[in-house]
């Protein structure tokens, strides 16, 4: 590995994604996690946000209400749509401008390669989905999970700069908006892409579907596991979700039966991360590709109908019953109190 | 077309049990398999050979010695060539390092076409590798692919995005990597298995005289990352048990879902 002058690497710099009308929420989030790493920091620390869009100028303000001191983007129309090759070219131009001694990357499908590839070619290492981000006695640590979560390795990166992580949306929070904090803005042009003239996108398809309420954002979330039974019997979540005001998630094998359409409804290594006050899982098993992604419940309650199930180690309350006998006793319950 | 597919043995995850004191694994007894999503990679490989003239089909597997019965089942599952690369100096290679092997191997294979990797091992868990491969060996990647169609010397790929899918048309060679939904993986076929290991297959073990990845790039001592400790993340909650009968539940609900003002 070659000894790279690692004092010229300065300050924090957190690429996120933009979408049409600001910042998407990860942005804003990393943002607030560099912020509280910033104040652990001895020595002035500025935090770029590093944006790469088409027409986004307008909608860079948000980044300094939650905690940039600085901007660095690219606008180009050739970047209006995500494209690996354009947007590592990106984020490498931006990197090699600002130099930054930390990298925070959004973990979603599109930041997690282009991060990569970014971390390819400025020979540095790149920690995976980090869950905890600190300093211990000056050493930098990213925390991250291997084994579908069942271990997590303290990851150092100590020879080589930047010290690059990617973090899944909803792990860490933002700072509440200040519009009296502001910094400067910079903006570079995008460098020509290695394989542009033979690389061509021929079509885009949204497939965000349905208006649920966001899993990341509620204090409440139901999952629903393969224990249900059925996608009629799904219909019992549903309606319980509907009368509590609840975000209902689920895990895979309940994606993969269909009881669930969207995506982004899983919860787990694979899906979102959640952090209600109540997570009330039902049937369930507790595998921990699954529990990883509720961790940070504040209050969990488990019902299943297997005394051994793992869920239950991972929950404050156990309801050792089959669900068909509580849940729409509950949604009763609940209906009768909100109109008596 | 030559395809290279990035086989990873990984230990089965839903058997892996750690260590709660020292934050390893206990490997004893744990089933090695074939990465899942590597399987996708590979059948969609075999999928080209059965459909397409003069196609062949190269498994890379970078692993310890016992990694060999990972190439063969990838053999008997129908590939034409395998091989293991093995070698103490790889041991506690990080991504980049790894990714800076495989691309050396790759370089060594010289001739091909598409290269074939999973989304994302189950045991490091990083998705990685993939795309650092595509940086070291300056090809276009196209990744999360979930169906494929080759067109001359391009492929048409959709490929999933965080709020959806594209499709990309990409010269070859380009490195793509595979998720679940791409296909279902076939079954090795016993005439396969019993040639896998016989003399008469074309599986080879590579250490790195043969494929002179640069040593001062590669191993643990030269990764940029390292794990300085693993640890085992969740305590253990203390579950309390609700019991009695379904009314009692149902009440004791409502009871703790006021109490932390859901309702
Ligand atoms: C690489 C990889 C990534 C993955 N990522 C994710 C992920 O992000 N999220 C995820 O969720 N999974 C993920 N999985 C799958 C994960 O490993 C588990 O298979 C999954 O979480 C199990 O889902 P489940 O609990 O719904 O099903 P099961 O494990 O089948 O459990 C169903 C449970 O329901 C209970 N039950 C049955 N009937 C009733 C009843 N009438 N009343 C009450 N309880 C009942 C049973 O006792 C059982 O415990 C991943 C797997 C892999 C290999
Ligand atoms: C607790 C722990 C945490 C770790 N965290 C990090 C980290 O944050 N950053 C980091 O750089 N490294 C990390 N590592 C090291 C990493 O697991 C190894 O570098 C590993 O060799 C490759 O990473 P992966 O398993 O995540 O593969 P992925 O990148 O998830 O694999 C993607 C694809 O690459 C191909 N591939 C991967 N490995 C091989 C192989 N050996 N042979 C053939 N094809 C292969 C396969 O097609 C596979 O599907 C960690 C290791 C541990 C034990």
């Amino acid at each position: 590995m070659e000894i790279r002058d690692l004092s010229s690497y300065q300050g924090i710099l957190v690429f996120g994604k933009m979408l049409p009308g600001g910042p998407a929420e990860g942005f804003l989030e990393l943002l607030g996690e560099a912020s509280r790493l910033k104040a652990q920091m001895t020595a002035p620390v500025r935090i770029t946000a590093a944006c790469l869009g088409s027409s986004m100028e307008a909608y860079l303000a948000p980044l300094f209400h939650h905690g940039a001191d600085h901007v660095c983007y690219i606008d180009d129309s050739r970047l209006a749509t995500y494209q690996p090759h354009r947007y590592t070219e990106g984020l490498f131009a931006i990197i090699q401008q600002v130099k930054p001694d930390i990298v925070l990357a959004c973990a979603s499908y599109e930041g997690g390669e282009v991060a990569s590839a970014v971390a390819a070619r400025l020979k540095t290492g790149l920690a995976a989905h980090s869950v905890s981000l600190k300093f211990v006695d000056g050493e930098f640590i990213q925390v991250v999970p291997a084994f579908a979560g069942k271990i997590y390795g303290d990851i150092l990166c100590p020879d080589t700069r930047p010290r690059m992580s990617t973090i899944k949306e909803g792990m860490f929070q933002k700072l509440p908006k200040d519009i009296t904090h502001t910094g400067t803005m910079e903006r570079i042009k995008l460098p020509p892409c290695g394989f542009d003239e033979r690389i061509e996108l021929l079509s885009v398809e949204d497939e965000v579907q349905g208006t649920e309420k966001s899993l990341t954002e509620a204090d409440f979330v139901i999952g629903g596991g393969l224990g249900i039974g059925g996608s009629d019997k799904w219909r019992f979540l549903e309606q319980l979700a509907e009368v509590t005001g609840a975000a209902l998630g689920c895990t895979r094998p309940a994606l993969d039966q269909h009881w669930v359409h969207n995506e982004k409804s899983m919860i787990g290594t694979s899906g979102v991360i959640v952090k209600p006050k109540l997570y009330l899982s039902v049937g369930i098993s507790g595998a921990a590709h699954h529990v990883c992604g509720v961790n940070d419940a504040e209050v969990t309650i488990a019902i299943n109908n297997d005394p051994n199930a793992t869920i239950f180690s991972h929950a404050d309350f156990g309801i050792c019953e089959d669900w068909e006998k509580i849940i729409p006793l509950l949604i009763d319950k609940i209906s009768m109190r909100k109109e008596g | 077309m030559k395809i290279i597919v990035c086989i990873k043995q990984v230990p089965d995850t839903n058997d892996v049990k750690i260590d709660p004191v020292t934050g390893t694994l206990i490997r004893q007894g744990v089933p090695s398999i074939i990465n899942p999503d590597d399987l996708n990679a590979l059948e969609q490989a075999l999928r080209l050979k059965d459909s397409h003239k003069d196609v062949h089909v190269t498994v890379l597997c970078m692993g310890p010695p016992q990694a060999d019965v990972a190439i063969r089942q990838a053999y008997a599952m129908g590939a034409d060539k395998a091989i293991l690369l093995s070698d103490r100096v790889f041991a506690g290679s990080d991504t980049w390092a790894t990714a800076t092997i495989l691309a050396a191997a790759i370089r060594r294979i010289g001739d091909f076409d598409i290269i074939f990797c999973g989304r994302q091992a189950i045991d490091g868990d990083t998705a990685q590798v993939g795309p650092e491969i595509a940086e070291f060996l300056d090809i276009p990647q196209i990744t999360y692919v979930r169906d494929l169609v080759i067109k001359g010397s391009t492929v048409r790929a959709e490929r999933m995005v965080e709020d959806g899918h594209m499709v990309i048309e990409a010269p070859m060679p380009v490195l793509l990597t595979a998720i679940k939904e791409l296909n279902k993986p076939r079954y090795p076929r016993m005439q396969l298995i019993y040639k896998a290991y016989s003399p008469e297959a074309d599986i080879v073990a590579w250490n790195n005289g043969d494929i002179d990845a640069d040593l001062t790039q590669i191993g643990v001592k030269n990764s940029p990352t390292n794990v300085k400790k693993s640890f085992v993340p969740v305590k253990e909650k203390h579950c309390i048990e609700l019991t009695g009968t379904s009314r009692a539940i149902a009440t004791g609900l409502v009871d703790e879902l006021k109490k932390l003002h859901i309702i």
